[in-house]
Parts: C-alpha cells; structure tokens; sequence
C-alpha cells in the first residue's frame, strides 16, 4: 500500500531490462568491436578526491578508422579548466550542469547569487559558494591545454555551452564554437608500431565543494561529499555550432574537411564524475597482467604492445564460426587490491553484512568477436567471481587485433590493460 | 443469486408451455441390464403450434438413455408459450427421468374424498438464470421454524405451491438436477399470497463468478460474468483475475504483466481488496496467476471509478475479490490440476468432530524452476533460487444462527528467485551480479456478518498480515516491510421501504520499516540520469508508522421501482499529511423502459482522493505539508436489453486530477515534492454481450479513450505514459457437445507510448552510453493484435469429472512489438517484441 509504487517499477524495470537485453542486442552491431573513434575509459587519479586535490585524469580512446598508412585528424579535448567543470548541480544530475548562456564566445560567467546561477570563474580553486546555494558552473569558457606523448596539441580557443532542460526535451541554445579548431593528429611515434590513443589532463577539485554541497537529510559529516563533473568530446573532424539545430539535437557537430557533418562513428561526447569527501579513501582496481589462453598454452600479452614480436599469433577463422577455435582472455586483476569492502562505510546489506565493491570488466577489440563483452569481477553480496574471463573468436581476416579490458568499480574507480594478437 | 418479484414489480404477461402429450420411452436395455437409474436434462424447443422442433442434451447420462429420451421429446406435444393470447415459439429446460421404481400410489381406492384445496400461501416458479427458461422436477422445501419440511415437485411450466400454511418464517431451498441450489428465507402473511420466481444457475462446480463492470454503489448498475465464462476465456488458463482485462476500461500491460490499467490511471492507482481486505499483490511475479485461486471465489465485483464510498485512498479503480463460503452438503469436494506452470489442490467439507463447521482450504506451488533453471544455467546465470510461487488459503465458518455467520480464514502468497548474473547488461552494467526478488504476503483474517433483522444489517472484517517486499541488484537493494491491521465494518438499516442508509469504517494501521539502497529515479521526461552502474545510491532507513482510519456514510433511495440514487460522504484521514479528505459522491440510475427489453439510464459524479506515496511525504526524506492526489469522476450511460440474452452498454467517464504529486531536484541531491501536478482522462466504453446460454456465450468490449498528464514547474502536457487509445476485445466460447467446447480471442490495442531517445551521451564511469531523449511519451509502438484460442474436454464419472484443455496464447504466433531496442549508443534502434506462441496444456479433476 505504501511502497507498491516504489517497488513495482523496480522489479518490473529490472525483470524488464534483463529479458530486454537477453533478447535485444542481437542484430546490432557488436559494440565490443571498435569500428569507428571510441572513447574507451577515463581513469582518475584519486576516484574520490579531497577537497584542493589535484586529480590527473586519462583519457583512453581508439579509432578504428585511423591506420598506421592513413591516420585521422583527431581533436579529444576534456574541459578541466576551473570556469569549465561542473560543481555540485541541482540533484546531482550531470544535465543541470547546461545553464542557460547569455549568447556570445567567451562571455562572462554571471555571478553566483539568489537566482542559483554559477559563481564566478576564472581563479584555480573557483568561488567558495555558501552553503545551500546552487553553484552549478557552465561549461563557458577555452579549454586548458592539454598534452599528450608524441601528439601535436590543439588550439585553445573552442567555447561549449548547453542551455538548461526545458519542457518537451533537452534543449541546447546558442551553442557556438571558434571556427577554427586545430586538430590533434593522432600520429605513431617514430619506429613504432602503436599509436597515440590516451590524453591527459589535470584538474584542481575547488577548496570549497564539500562545503558548497547541501547535506542530503540524515547524513552524518563524514558522509558529506561534493560532486564534479567533466565533461569531454572527442571528433575525428572539427567541431562546429550546427545552425538551425532543433530542440532536440546538440547545437554543436563534428565535421569532415568537406564540410559534412560526422555521425556517432566519429563524434562521442561524454563526462566523468568525482565524488569529493573530506576524508574517504577510494582506489582504482589493481590488474597485474593480461593473459591469452590458447590450446597450446597460455601467453602474456604485457609486451605485446610495446614488441609486436612478443604478440602471439593465431589462425584466422573462415567459414563457420561456431567451429573455430575459440581463446580466452584474462586480466590478471588484483583482487587483494581491488575488492574494498571497508572503505565505505555506509555499504552495509539489510542483514547488517558488509557489502563488497561491485566490480566488473568491459572487452573490447578492434576485430573477431567475443561470446560476452562484460563480465562481473565481484559481487556485494556473492563476492569474488573467479569466471571474469572472455571467450574470443579470430576475425576471418588476417591482421592484427587490439585488446582492451577496462575494470570499473562502482564507485567511479577504473582501470585497464592492453594486448595485442596477430592474425595469420 | 435468485431475484425475487416483489409486489410493485409486474412481470410481463407470458405463459410457458403446458405438456398436454407425454410420450413414455422404452427403457435402455444396457441401463436395465445394469440396474442404472438417470435423469437426462433436455432444451426442448417448441413451436406455435405445440410442436417439439429440437430435442438437445445438455446434461447427458449415458447408457442410451439419451437417445431414449431424445426420441421420447421429439413426439411431446405441448398447449404452446404464450404472450397474452399470442402463441410463440419457447424454449425449455426438461427432465425426463428413468427409474426402474414402480410409481407410488397416487391415492388408495375408494378411500375417502380428497378434502378441499385450501388456499395458495406461497407459489411462484423456478426457471433457469440462461435464458429465463422454466424448470420442471425442480424441488421446492419449505422449513418451518420448527424444522418440519413441506415439500413440491415444479410443474413442466417450472411452476409450484404450497397451500394452506400458518403465517411465519420459513427457509426455502431450491433444487434441481444440474443446477445450482438456491437457498432463501420467506416470510408468509396471513391472508396474502406471496409470489416468487427463483432463478438458478448451471451447477459447474459450486461456483458462481461474478465480475461486474462499471458497478455503481450498491448494484446500481451489475454486469455478470458467470464462473463458466471466467474458466473459459481463451488467453487467460482460467484465472480469475486476468479476465478483467477482456472488460471495457481496462487497458492491456506490457508482455505477460499483471497490472490493471484502468481508465488511463497508474497500476498503483487501483487496489484489490480480499473480502473487503487490502492485498498488496494480486498476482505472482507481476502476472503469471492470481494470487487466490478461481475455484476459491465466490465473485469479483469489478469498479472501473465512481465507486461506493465504501471504498477510499485511491483514484483508479477497485477489485474486490470475495471468497465462497465451504460447501455445506455434509460431503467432502476437492480437485488437482495440473499444467505446465503450475499444481493446486483444493478439498472442503464439514469439519470432523466440529457441527456446524466447515472448511475450505487450498494450496498451489509453481514448477516454472524444474525446466527454467537448466535454461538460466546454460546462459551462464549461477542460480542460487530458480523462480518458485506458492500461495495458500485455509478457510473455517460456521453459521451461529439462520442470519449469521463466522469466518476464520488464514491465506498467503509468496514468490521468489535468485540468480548470480555473471554477464552483466552491456547498456548498463550494473544489471548484473545478484539478482534476488521475494515479494509476500499473508492475512489473518476474521468476518463476521448477521442479519439481525429484515431491515438491519451488520458485518464486520478484521485482518492482521505482513507485506514484504525484498530486491536486490549488486550493492542495490530495497527490503521493505509491512505489518498491517485493517477492518472495516458497516452497519445498514432500512428504516421503511426504499431507503437504505449504511454507515461504516474503514482502518488501516501499518507500522512500516523502509530500507533502501538505490539511485532515486528520474522523473517523468527528463534525460536519463545515467547508467545505475555510476550512480551513487541513495541509502535511506525508514520506521514509521502509517495510520489512515476513515468513516463513511452512504444512503440507497428508491423513489419508485424505475430509479434508485445512491449519494455517499467519506472521510479520510492520513497521518502522513495530517489531513481530512472530504469525498462526497452519487450515483443514479433509471429505467426509461422497465420491462423487456429493458432501457436503462445510469450516471455519477464523485471526489476521489489519493495520500501520497511513503516516500513523498516522509518527515526527513520527503517533503511536509503534501496533500493527498485528488481527482473528481464523472460518468454517464445506458444500458439496452436487446434480445433476451443480447445486451449493449454504453458510458463515457471523464477524470480530471489535480494536486498530483510532482517533485524537483534539490540541492542536497534528493528532491522536493509538491502537489502541483494536473491531469485528466476522458473516454467511451462499449459492452456488447450474449449472456451464456446451454451453447454459447461472449462478448465485444471497446474503450477509446485519452490520458493526459502535465507536471511542473514548466512540463508541457502530454499524454500519460498508460495512455491506450483503442482496446478492442472480441471473445467468444461454444459447447460443441459430448464434452466438447471451442473459444477464440482477438484483441486489437493501441500499442504503449515510449519515449524516444535522440542520441547518446558517454558515462566513463560506467563505460556506457546514458540516452538523452526526445519529448516524453511522445512515439507509440505500433498496433498490438492477438487471437487466442482454447479447447476443453470433459468427461463425467459416477462421482467426478475429468476435464483437460488447452489453451494456446498468440495462435497466429506475431511478434507484437512491445517497445523500442537501442543499441549501444543510441544511433540505431529498432522496434522490439518478445512473446511468441504460448500453449499451455491442463489436466483437472475433481469430486
């Protein structure tokens, strides 16, 4: 009577959506295979930063597009400037960090004040709001540089903005963007067979973002948190306003030399979060290794990046697939390291048990196919499951193929490892 | 229940037919040889002339003493039915007995002369419900207070009368082979003759469903399915509860879901009450079975909205399910069935040692986990629990006196399962990990009702029970739990003739503990928050008490035999809000045309009020000062007798909803409630039904209707998410004969709104797209249609029968689309469907 609401919508939405993706995703593409520009991961230094700490973030990507004879113009920007990150939005949600612009590249960000817009920018620890006022910051103003090994950096002068949700949809307004933005080529280094795909950035969490919060009612101060969110693009082209963009449509793009405008293949827009606490710890899963199980053995693709020599080589699969050879991939993840169940303490089940970290691991490749891309490391209540592995067939073509096995925790916690396979 | 006639009601002026030719038939030579006596029951249809056209069996015998009788029918001649002094054609019920007794006596030889035939006392006739057609061999017992008995035997015109009895009190009991046993009490007064007419329904097992469809207070309005209808309706393996959903007004969930989506309101707007007891659940995980068993039910009174104000805390509409009372012909009765969901046994009978007691009890337990866990174990799931129901009833009641009874009963459900999902969903990967449901219930409950008088009334029930409700997904779950004490009582009085008031109370006490692990919902349109495996949960503990008494007033009036109004007052009080609702309300009805074919105007209007959810209103986590939904109900109709089992209804109904209970983000990361919401609901039910006949029955039901929500501080209107356009059901069974019986369904739906997602933004700390979409519920999946159909067989045994069916869902085996399947990022999407072809196969017995 009192909770049938509640409760109805959550067994049905769960019931719903597992029987929605055991019967759903069969005749879409794979989205394991990295066909077109991915961002793959984003890792944090400190998942759950301090106040004043500052945090380096990378940003994995990969385009599937690029080859070592015909690499793309690539521009991957994350936006961790102080006037750009997004701090502690009307309930936590990620789209009220779009505040409405007052039209115009580079405007000034309004102050902070009764009417809860963002406070002012521009110093690196940003304005100390008061508590109980809304200090949702736009994302108005240049991009930091950033930097990455062997990559050109981009220009500095693009400009983002979202207009606040409106009735009806998400609504984007006056969005605009320099016109020109140089774009980051994503080139080998020299004497290399690997290419650059991980970019780098830092960001200083604003003294005050604890404090800026409202405590949620029944906390306790060791559980007050602040949040930040970055937002980041990435856009095998150049980014530019999209003019007469409806209500439901980004008012920016990605665009090709020629001036078409690029689809999700080439253009991904993201964010990462932050939950800031004065004193909770909270690491990246550890993964010591990646190992490729073949009938004649098991080897460690750790060098095979680095030494394409050291990557194991494998048949092709032709014909039917169900009959080739099928392999296993493994991170080597460190579950010592890796399964936190003491450091939050408000994880706690109704029995009173300590709940585990939930921990799983996401594959990707760049060809072939694996029977199940996602897999669950630790559960709460179950624990540890030794079955992480993922079961890979060879594509029909020969050639080499990439690996990617990103770990998440479920508290923003995340980390990944690399191989590489040659296909005869 | 039979209808009496009372004087200010004229029945039209028709004879039956009168048998003036009784053709005797040869008795079976196979029966005669084995000792075998029989009854076979006939449908003889006569013509204007006297004449026997058709002889049909509706209850055979067996032993050739069906086609003797036959035979013997076919050559009656009858003084034909009459309308005025208009012969007609008629239809009759006939019993043609065989028994290898000789005669008795009707009168010694030259005994002395028949005294004088006193004056009638009581006379009338029984027909059959199906058709109003005349039993004859019924048997009439009259029961004086001193508990001597006087019985008669119904002529072939179904008539009977007793002659010559003193004034008083007396207990009838009606009776006839293959019928229900009608019982009821009469009084008779000196110097008046009193006039009656019993209507009885066809014996199928002690049970009569009804299940009344838009039913204003008080039976105002009644619309009857028979239990017959209810175990026949192809689509539904004969479960009560989901044949509401072939009923005007009740719109079709999604996939095999068990809500009730009533008027273009929330599932959680309508509540079920058993006995007059509040039951969280009334169907196991979401749909599969009710939670009571058919065979256990006595009726389901069905209110689509302006209902009695007996009824309160809600805005959608009522289900009140009533259990039968045990059978009291001093033998034991029970059943098994069996089919690929699940077993239920069911035995009742007098309690051994106790008098005057009976029992009823039951039992069902599901075996969807034998075949269901080697599927999940082949898809990698490491069950812990594969799916399991049971549900459980215990029924004991006794009758102090003639107008009392008692009832203790104990009943139950429970459904659970758990499964370690080691391949989490790709969309969102915190699908994944240890999934485990338990969902429950149980009452105790205690009923007690007595007619102290012929103008006084009074019942009361009383339940205590426990609610629990246990989720869990990874480091999410919610475990709540409920104790709950409920009664409600009414006291009725009739202080002169065509005024009934009533006056009752209505509690509910729960001590409710809440706790909570998991990421607050979006609201309604807005972007998806993103992917639950990155968003931090929300963990709450709640212990509160919830106290909602309320009172209720209510009066009958019936200013002439055409018309009866019905006006009502209820008070709710939630301690929640800390508010009184005031909801009066009244409904009407008139009969423009009173006699056959019967013309029948019927309306109301009422205030419906609706307290918030626990978590809206709660002192820390919800907002204070909330008012409790309101909506205000308008209805207005006919109803049009066409032929006499052919009848059309016809109501539009207008809902218009305010101070609903929308909510803001706030700072703190939570949210603020308040009662700025607004919406309405307006449509049009059509009824179009042949009421069951020996053959046949069916119907047409067609709702076209629009529901309309707007939410602040700046939402445009939109259409609701359970707006259903078009519901179109058209559904039909025919006895074949010999045990036979065929039924179809088809259904035509407007598919469910959705809301469409435009493109996808990329959470890293999930590694998954979150979708950002377009207007809320703004597309609608494509048309749904579906025939089902259904075959039964039954075989009758000296002292049980032995019925198998088969009931296949989705004949023509179309993948009606459900919703709409992204993929990873939300560029592509295609519309989804799952459920193919659904047979299920029964084995039933019983005794």
């Amino acid at each position: 009577m009192f909770f049938r609401k509640l409760a109805t919508s959550l067994a049905f939405l769960g019931g719903l959506s597992l029987l929605w993706t055991a019967c759903g995703g069969a005749s879409f593409d794979d989205p394991a295979v990295i066909k077109g520009l991915r961002v793959i991961a984003v890792q944090k230094s400190s998942p759950y930063p301090k106040p004043g700490e500052t945090v380096n973030l990378k940003l994995l990507f990969w385009d599937g597009k690029s080859t070592e004879d015909n690499p793309r113009d690539l521009n991957i920007q994350m936006f961790t400037g102080p006037s750009q990150v997004c701090v502690n939005p009307p309930g936590d949600l990620y789209f009220n960090c779009f505040a409405p612009r007052d039209g115009g590249i580079d405007d000034d960000i309004p102050d902070g004040g009764d009417d809860g817009g963002a406070p002012d920018g521009g110093t690196p620890d940003g304005d100390i709001p008061e508590a109980g006022t809304s200090n949702a910051r736009r994302v108005a103003s240049a991009p930091s540089a950033v930097t990455s090994s062997g990559a050109t950096p981009g220009s500095a002068s693009s400009t983002v903005g979202f207009t606040r949700l409106t009735s009806g949809g998400f609504n984007f307004k006056d969005f605009a963007l320099a016109e020109t933005v140089e774009a980051t080529r994503v080139v080998a280094p020299s004497g290399s067979h690997d290419v650059d795909h991980i970019r780098e950035a830092t960001l200083r969490i604003p003294r005050g973002t604890v404090d800026g919060h409202q405590t949620p009612p029944g906390f306790t101060e060791e559980q007050r948190y602040g949040l930040v969110y970055v937002l980041f693009v990435a856009c095998a082209g150049t980014p530019r306003p999209v003019l007469n963009a409806g209500p439901n449509q980004l008012p920016f793009g990605c665009f090709d030399a020629e001036g078409r405008q690029l689809g999700s293949d080439d253009f991904v827009i993201g964010y990462t979060s932050m939950y800031v606490y004065n004193n909770r710890p909270n690491n990246n899963p550890v993964i010591d290794g990646l190992s490729f199980v073949t009938p004649s053995g098991t080897a460690s693709l750790d060098d095979s990046i680095a030494d394409e020599a050291a990557a194991p080589h494998i048949p092709s699969c032709k014909g039917d697939r169900t009959k080739c050879t099928k392999y296993t991939l493994a991170p080597l993840i460190n579950k010592d390291l890796t399964d936190e169940e003491d450091l939050d303490p408000t994880a706690v089940s109704p029995s009173g048990k300590r709940l585990h970290e939930q921990v799983w691991v996401t594959y990707y490749l760049t060809a072939g196919e694996f029977k199940s891309s996602v897999r669950l490391v630790n559960d709460a209540t179950q624990g540890w499951n030794y079955k992480n592995e993922a079961e890979f067939t060879a594509p029909g073509e020969p050639g080499p193929v990439r690996f990617f096995a990103v770990v998440h925790d479920n508290r923003g916690g995340v980390a990944w490892v690399e191989g590489k396979i040659i296909v005869d | 229940m039979p209808a009496q006639e009372t004087p200010e009601e004229k029945p039209a002026q028709v004879t039956p037919p009168k048998i003036i030719h009784f053709e005797p038939s040869p008795y079976p030579p196979e029966a005669e040889k084995l000792g075998l006596e029989a009854d076979v029951i006939l449908q003889l249809d006569i013509d204007k002339e006297g004449k026997v056209t058709k002889a049909v069996v509706t209850q055979p015998a067996g032993h050739g003493f069906d086609e003797a009788a036959v035979q013997a029918a076919q050559k009656f001649l009858f003084e034909p039915a009459r309308r005025g002094d208009t012969p007609i054609p008629a239809r009759i019920l006939y019993r043609y007995g065989f028994t290898l007794k000789p005669a008795e006596p009707q009168g010694a030889p030259g005994g002395p002369a028949a005294p004088a035939v006193p004056a009638d006392s009581l006379r009338g006739t029984v027909m059959s419900i199906e058709g109003d057609v005349p039993l004859a061999g019924a048997t009439v017992d009259l029961e004086n207070a001193q508990g001597e008995h006087n019985v008669v035997a119904t002529g072939a015109d179904g008539s009977w009368k007793f002659q010559g009895l003193p004034a008083g009190h007396y207990k009838v009991t009606v009776t006839s082979s293959g019928f229900k046993q009608a019982k009821a009490e009469e009084d008779i007064v000196a110097g008046q003759v009193t006039e009656l007419t019993y209507r009885l329904s066809l014996d199928e097992g002690g049970i009569e469903i009804t299940v009344q469809g838009q039913r204003p207070p008080r039976e105002v309005t009644r619309r009857t399915i028979e239990q017959r209808e209810i175990s026949r309706i192809p689509g539904t393996n004969g479960d009560a509860l989901r044949s509401l959903q072939n009923l005007p007004g009740v719109a079709r969930p999604p996939g095999l879901a068990g809500l009730l989506i009533v008027r273009g309101s929330a599932p959680t707007d309508t509540q079920t009450f058993v006995d007059g007891v509040f039951v969280p659940l009334i169907y196991h995980f979401g749909g599969l079975s009710s939670v009571i068993p058919t065979e256990m039910l006595e009726k389901i009174d069905f209110y689509p909205g302006n209902f009695s104000a007996q009824y309160g805390r809600l805005m959608g509409g009522v289900v009140e399910v009533g259990v039968r009372s045990p059978k009291s012909d001093g033998k034991y009765h029970g059943l098994a069935q069996f089919d690929l969901i699940d077993g239920r046994v069911m035995l009742e009978g007098p309690v051994p040692l106790l008098k005057g007691w009976t029992f009823l009890v039951g039992g069902r337990r599901s075996w969807i986990d034998t075949w269901l866990k080697p599927i999940l174990v082949e898809l990698d799931a490491g069950v812990t629990t594969a799916p399991v129901y049971y549900d459980y009833q215990a029924f004991i009641e006794t009758k102090p006196t003639s107008r009392s009874s008692f009832r203790l009963g104990f009943f139950g459900s429970d459904d659970r399962f758990e499964v370690l999902i080691r391949d989490p969903a790709q969309q969102d990967p915190a699908f994944g990990g240890n999934l485990a449901l338990r969902t429950g219930f149980y009452r105790l409950e205690a009923r007690y009702k007595n007619d102290f008088s012929d103008t006084l009334k009074f019942s009361t029930v009383t339940s205590y029970g426990t609610d629990r409700f246990d989720f869990g997904l990874g480091t999410f779950f919610f475990k709540a739990r409920n104790d709950a004490f409920f009664n409600r009582t009414e006291l009725s009085y009739r202080p002169w003739g065509g005024v009934t008031f009533h006056g009752g109370l209505d509690l509910a006490l729960a001590p409710y503990s809440v706790n909570i692990r998991f990421p607050p919902p979006p609201r309604p349109g807005e972007p998806d928050p993103g992917p639950f495996a990155a968003r931090p949960p929300v963990s709450r503990n709640i212990e509160a008490l919830a106290w909602r008494p309320a009172a209720y007033v209510e009066a009958e009036i019936n200013p002439s035999a055409r018309s009866k109004v019905v006006p009502g007052l209820r008070a709710d009080y939630a301690k929640d809000t800390d508010k009184i609702d005031l909801s009066p309300r009244i409904s009407g009805r008139y009969n423009i045309v009173h006699e056959f074919p019967r013309t029948t105007v019927k309306g109301g209007v009422g205030l419906f009020y609706q307290p918030p959810q626990f978590q809206e209103s709660d002192a820390v986590f919800g907002s204070p000062n909330l008012s409790s939904n309101r909506a205000v109900h308008y209805s207005l109709g006919f109803e049009q007798e066409i032929t006499r089992p052919l009848e059309v209804s016809v109501e539009g109904f207008y809902k218009d909803m305010d101070k609903l209970v929308a909510r803001l983000p706030n700072l703190a990361g939570g949210y603020d409630y308040n009662n700025l919401g607004k919406g309405y609901v307006v449509g049009a039910e059509v009824l179009l039904k042949y009421k069951p006949d020996a053959h046949f029955f069916g119907w047409l039901a067609y709702t076209l209707s629009r529901s309309v929500r707007q939410e602040p501080p700046d939402y445009a209107t939109r259409l609701f998410q359970y707006d259903q356009t078009h519901i179109l059901t058209v559904l039909g069974s025919y006895r074949l004969g010999r045990g036979w019986e065929f039924g179809a369904r088809m259904r035509l739906v407007s598919g469910p709104l959705y809301t469409p997602n435009i493109f996808g933004i990329y959470n890293a700390d999930a590694g998954a797209y979150a979708p950002i979409s377009g207007s809320p519920f703004s597309d609608r999946v494509p048309m749904f249609h579906q025939l089902d159909l259904r075959v039964d067989k039954q075989w009758k045994f000296s002292g049980w029968t032995l019925r198998t069916y088969l009931d296949v869902q989705n004949a023509y085996n179309r993948t009606n689309p459900e919703g709409v399947a992204y993929n990873y990022n939300f560029s592509q999407s295609r519309i989804q469907g799952f459920l193919p072809i659904i047979p299920s196969i029964g084995v039933r017995g019983e005794f």
